[in-house]
């Protein structure tokens, strides 16, 4: 039978997608590999769009590149749920109960840990989030939970050897 | 006993108020696929699975109007734009 991990991508990994200056060669990797089954949250969603608005708010872009850009992002990921490439999870109570115990013991923000605790519920192995949040997350994390955070920047090699 | 009117009086408030009623001739065939996603509980009626199939098409037309077909095109577009901001969320500390 073919090996299969469950690995979570945070809205930050998943902007890297669409956004990023550098590619991330992982995540364009976990999207396409059937070994991997890609899950996030559906508030992922929710940040992308503020990402989307901040930037406009800070002409980095204008207000019709933003909305192109949220109907494109809106639309992929549409598309990468029918083909079963990602799973969006709804927000249960559990996984606010379990983000509640994660800032209590991690000293995270409201967002990282429920985004940690969706993925500790759903059992993922691999938990992949942007340089920015993986020097946050790391050495606090990687100790005590049965999960391997990844850096966005990371290449898919290590990966490719866990699916052997 | 609802009059008519009444009961769609209140089908029309109960959708938003500004619901528009067109009727659709289809064939048996397509009757009966219809009601069988209803049957299997995909929609809650076949006016429901038909704006399903609607909400596609208004989906698609939109997505055809978009300059960029895949991520690569996305990303190529935006890494022009001076960055005034990294990553999704702006870097910021909180006061422990």
């Amino acid at each position: 039978m073919m090996k299969t991990i469950n690995c979570y991508l945070e809205s930050s990994s998943i902007w890297n997608l669409y956004y990023e200056e550098n590619e991330s060669s992982l995540i364009e990797y976990c999207i396409e590999n059937e070994q991997i089954i890609c899950i996030s949250s559906i508030w992922t969603t929710l940040e992308i769009a503020r990402g989307i608005k901040k930037r406009v708010n800070q002409k980095e872009i204008t207000n019709e590149e933003g909305n192109l850009l949220q109907l494109f992002i809106e639309a992929d990921l549409e598309k990468l749920r029918k083909k079963r490439r990602i799973l969006l999870e709804n927000i249960k109570e559990e996984d606010i109960e379990r983000a509640k115990k994660i800032i209590q013991q991690y000293n995270l923000y409201a967002s990282d840990a429920l985004h940690l605790a969706t993925a500790l519920n759903k059992k993922c192995e691999i938990f992949i989030v942007d340089d920015y949040h993986f020097t946050r997350l790391e050495e606090k994390v990687t100790k005590n939970e049965k999960i391997t955070i990844y850096s966005t920047s990371k290449t898919p090699e290590e990966l490719k050897k866990k699916l052997q | 006993m609802f009059t008519k009117e009444y009961i769609v009086y209140r089908a029309v408030n109960k959708a938003g108020g500004s619901m528009e009623v067109a009727s659709v001739r289809l064939t048996k065939e397509e009757k009966k696929f219809l009601e069988e996603l209803v049957i299997k509980g995909k929609y809650s009626s076949i006016s429901e699975a038909l704006k399903a199939g609607i909400y596609e098409l208004m989906q698609e037309e939109r997505l055809a109007k978009l300059p960029w077909k895949t991520r690569s095109e996305v990303r190529r577009y935006f890494a022009k734009k001076e960055r005034k901001l990294q990553g999704l969320e702006e870097i910021h500390d909180e006061d422990d």
